[in-house]
């Protein structure tokens, strides 16, 4: 195993002597406001047999955790691309394997119900797609799983995991070519540091003298190009190096942070077919005038989207959204949310911005736009009149033409498969506008779902029964006066007759 | 009587056509008016599925490739113009058709109430209840397809009081394989069959299969058989599960004007015992399929008993209570009777005692009125109003419903009839007249 600890600080603050204090076996950090990256690498043969046998069906795997809050407004160096709250997962099967594995996996360690990838899981091109819009989710993962990796006694082991709980976001990746499993933990911003005033005070050290682990303290310096990120500090081999060495990084990167602001809410009231109402705060201008801005979202159970009507592009113009790209997952128009296995659906849909920016100089309001959606009919139940409903708030970014996109793969922060950059050209780059967390601790927007209340359950069936009776009783008496008494006095005389 | 200032096309048939086409030229205008400059579509959203349908099947693919078709392919076939260019005149084409069917089955209307003795201006006063009737022309310029099927209902009475058999046959059996529902016509017309000369009961058991009656069944059977295969062949199993299995298997949890609909909800939702009273669950009898019992009951063997007093009168009432006791009812399918009620209001109580008239409709209207405002309460503003507003209102409704199906089957009753020489039944021209 490999680890790799990165810090990146703000250039603001100049990094102090005391920050950092390196010493032959271990580095003590202390007082430094930095976002906080931490990457484990592993051989396929160093996994434990339980993950072993998940990977090895699959070709590629991606898991990604985003939790939904901690957004950087000013800067976040290399770790732009965020993802809608949530668990995200991308399993690409290899050769004809069905990934029971994973799936089972996730029931059991994760308590996400899933039957079959088949059942449960989308269809992304190649991969298979599944999403859980509960940030909480990690928590209640890390625990079973930190007791089945580290067994009872090994307690930094545990604390390492478990500490993954204030995480912004985790990356878990495996591809069969590699036979290499990374783990990638990011603590975003300062805020989340383990010190209450949002400050990293740890010590780090090598578990044992096989696994060195690498330790960089960086700040971001100004770029030479557009598409170029560069990076400036300090790095050091624990267990190895007694000093740090100066270092500069340049590196072109996939995804780049961009100030503007943006929020969503719902459309009061909201209804069974709520609209959610999406503000940005553009400062009226484009990365580049070829950029497109796009908005990503993943739509969970119990919410859907009609692909019908996100096609009528009248409407959606008036929305302000250009086109909606892709519908992928589960669309079905009437079935009721019991009735669903998949987790729902993911959608693109790109932004109607020229018009928007034409209009910047007359009138400097923020761009707005709005994706309609529906309701499905939730379960009954006895307690309940109303269940809440949460929808991720999408990402929003600018998708831009590359030049340097052949060399993005030397990006040491480099991050594919995020579900969306697949549907744009290779030699795409992307800027990432930031949510702006207002009246809410998460990027989602949350909304009531009436539902029947079940209570008087027995009052609705036999009062519909005795209404049908009562009904069907009346109109068949009324039926047999009158065929009897009126006009056919016909059948009565056959009647006396038999 | 009509009164001396009437309108001159009372009497002139073809000025009330003029009229009911002028009608719906004006509303499909609009409507492309509204669908041009408003985000709320006049449109109905099943012409967008039948138009997706009929471009599928102009390509020369499946027409259930589109979510939610759940038609023949017939009616895709008949729209296949809809894909034409340009498409701002040929979009429109299947609304064209379907106000054309509207005003074709009006014609009809007064065709054959002049057959039952009618005089054309009278003919054409109860005929204008279709042909000039705003919601019909709205539903048909909208985009639906219930037009055409009241055509073929009317052009079924027509046939039958023709005495085509064979014909008659053909369009039954098209028109069940069209929208499954008007299968109830097939006892009343069997019924209304009925040759004069047998009196007494024992006589018309016995002589009950008559050639008639075979030419006729066997003509709507292999109408249906022959439609069905043929599309079975082309489109093979998404045909019959879209055509006919959805529409025994389908769960309508959503809200409509159906008295089943919350029971419905209740019965197909995963149930959670309520902690306090752990015993108490819904019971398990099968409520989606016992709903058929008093729905076909009804619409199928009681009431066609009535087929040889009126037929179109007694095809009203199967109708109306098809739909009121259906476990879907939205209000679209009120057009299926609504195009049989100039055959029954002549002889209706509610007209003659307008008191009475006047009282059904408010309640019609009113129930109707009370369930929408909840239902738009539920749908737009997600107020809960489950149970027992939404319930509520529809039991109203179900009861009023119930009401005028009582009325309507005690004054069906009272029509008194006199043999006509044709062998059908025309009913007497005093019995009856309008006070307006």
């Amino acid at each position: 195993m490999k680890r790799r600890v990165t810090f990146i600080h703000s250039p603001q603050e100049e990094l102090r002597d005391d920050n950092l204090n390196l010493s032959k076996d271990s580095l003590q950090v202390k007082n430094l406001h930095a976002i906080r990256e931490d990457r484990f690498t592993f051989a396929f043969h160093e996994l434990p047999q339980f993950i072993q046998d998940v990977v090895r069906q699959t070709h590629e795997l991606y898991i990604r955790f985003d939790n939904g809050k901690d957004y950087a407004e000013k800067w976040n160096g290399p770790f732009a691309s965020r993802l809608p709250l949530g668990v995200h997962i991308f399993a690409i099967p290899l050769r004809e394997s069905k990934m029971g594995n994973l799936c089972s996996f996730m029931s059991k360690y994760a308590d996400i119900p899933c039957s079959s990838i088949k059942d449960n899981f989308t269809d992304h091109k190649r991969s298979k797609q599944f999403y859980i819009p509960d940030p909480a989710v990690l928590s209640k993962f890390l625990k079973p799983l930190s007791n089945k990796l580290c067994g009872i006694t090994n307690k930094p082991c545990k604390e390492t995991i478990l500490g993954f709980e204030t995480a912004s976001t985790i990356d878990v990746k495996y591809d069969a070519i590699s036979q290499v499993f990374e783990v990638n933990v990011l603590w975003n911003t300062r805020s989340t540091g383990n010190s209450k005033d949002g400050t990293w005070d740890i010590l780090i050290k090598s578990d044992t003298p096989k696994n060195k682990v690498e330790v960089a303290v960086f700040t971001t310096g100004k770029n030479a190009d557009r598409e170029e990120i560069k990076l400036q500090g300090h790095l050091a081999l624990i267990g190895h190096d007694t000093e740090f060495k100066e270092t500069v990084i340049v590196f072109p990167a996939r995804h780049h942070p961009r100030s503007n602001i943006y929020m969503a809410d719902f459309n009061q009231p909201t209804g069974l077919h709520p609209k959610l109402e999406v503000t940005l705060a553009l400062g009226g201008r484009s990365p580049s005038e070829e950029c497109t801005l796009n908005a990503f979202f993943t739509v969970p159970q119990p919410f859907f989207v009609d692909p019908y009507q996100l096609d009528d592009t009248k409407l959606m113009k008036s929305y302000g959204i250009n086109k909606v790209r892709v519908v992928e997952g589960e669309t079905d128009l009437e079935a009721p949310a019991w009735a669903m296995t998949k987790w729902g659906a993911m959608l693109l849909a790109e932004l109607d911005v020229k018009e928007y920016l034409k209009g910047w100089s007359k009138d400097r309001a923020p761009m707005e736009f709005t994706l309609p959606l529906h309701l499905r009919y939730l379960s009954t139940h006895p307690e309940k009149w109303n269940e809440t409903a949460s929808l991720p708030w999408p990402t929003i970014f600018w998708a831009c033409h590359s030049e340097q996109w052949s060399k993005m793969t030397t990006n040491p922060f480099d991050r594919r498969m995020l579900g969306y950059e697949d549907y744009f050209p290779e030699q795409t780059y992307f800027h990432h506008l930031t949510p702006k967390l207002i009246n809410t601790t998460v990027s989602s927007s949350s909304l009531q779902v009436p539902l029947l209340n079940s209570v008087d359950a027995q009052f609705i069936e036999w009062g519909t029964m005795g209404l049908v009776v009562i009904g069907f009783t009346w109109v068949l008496i009324r039926t047999f006066t009158s065929l009897v008494g009126g006009g056919s006095k016909k059948v009565e005389e056959h009647k006396k007759k038999e | 009587m009509d009164s001396p200032d009437d309108f001159d096309y009372s009497s002139d048939i073809g000025s009330i056509l003029i009229l009911s086409t002028l009608l719906r030229v004006v509303f499909l205008f609009y409507g492309l008016y509204q669908d041009a400059t408003s985000v709320f579509k006049y449109t109905d959203i099943d012409y967008l599925v039948f138009t997706d349908a009929a471009r599928y099947v102009a390509n020369a693919s499946s027409p259930y490739l589109r979510a939610t078709y759940r038609y023949t392919p017939l009616l895709s076939w008949l729209l296949v113009p809809t894909t034409f260019q340009p498409q701002f005149v040929w979009f429109s084409f299947g609304k064209v058709l379907f106000a054309a069917g509207d005003i074709l089955a009006g014609y009809l209307i007064i065709k054959v109430l002049q057959s039952y003795g009618f005089t054309p201006a009278r003919a054409i006063k109860y005929s204008a209840l279709w042909l000039l009737n705003p919601m019909v022309a709205t539903i048909s310029t909208r985009g639906s397809s219930e037009g055409l099927l009241g055509v073929t209902v009317i052009a079924l009475l027509w046939a039958t009081e023709k005495r085509q058999v064979v014909l008659s046959g053909a369009i039954l059996g098209f028109a069940v394989h069209f929208k499954i529902y008007p299968f109830i016509y097939a006892p009343s017309i069997i019924l209304w069959m009925q040759p004069p000369s047998q009196t007494t009961l024992l006589q018309k058991i016995k002589g009950f299969v008559t050639k008639e009656r075979i030419i006729f069944s066997v003509a709507a059977l292999s109408t249906f058989m022959i439609l069905n295969l043929a599309m079975y062949a082309i489109y093979g199993h998404p045909f019959i599960v879209h055509t006919f299995l959805h529409h025994l298997t389908r769960l309508d949890h959503r809200h409509n004007f159906s008295p089943y609909n919350t029971l419905l909800y209740l019965k197909s939702s995963p149930f959670i015992p309520d902690p306090f009273y752990k015993a108490i669950h819904p019971s398990s009898l099968p409520t989606e399929r016992l709903a058929f019992i008093p729905q076909i009951l009804l619409s199928a063997v009681v009431l066609p008993l009535f087929a040889t007093t009126n037929l179109p009168s007694t095809m009203f009432a199967q109708t109306f209570a098809f739909v009121t006791f259906n476990k879907v009812v939205t209000s679209q399918y009120f057009m299926w009777y609504l195009v049989l009620l100039p055959f029954y209001l002549p002889h209706s109580s509610l007209l003659r005692n307008s008191t009475k008239g006047i009282v059904a409709l408010v309640l019609w209207v009113a129930t109707q009125g009370a369930w929408l405002g909840l239902a738009y309460g539920l749908e737009f503003e997600g107020a809960n109003t489950f149970w027992p507003g939404l319930w509520g209102a529809a039991a109203a409704f179900f009861i009023v419903n119930c009401w005028i199906l009582g009325v309507a089957v005690g004054d069906i009753g009272k029509i008194s009839t006199i043999k006509s020489t044709s062998g059908g039944v025309v009913e007497k021209k005093e019995e009856t007249s309008v006070s307006s």
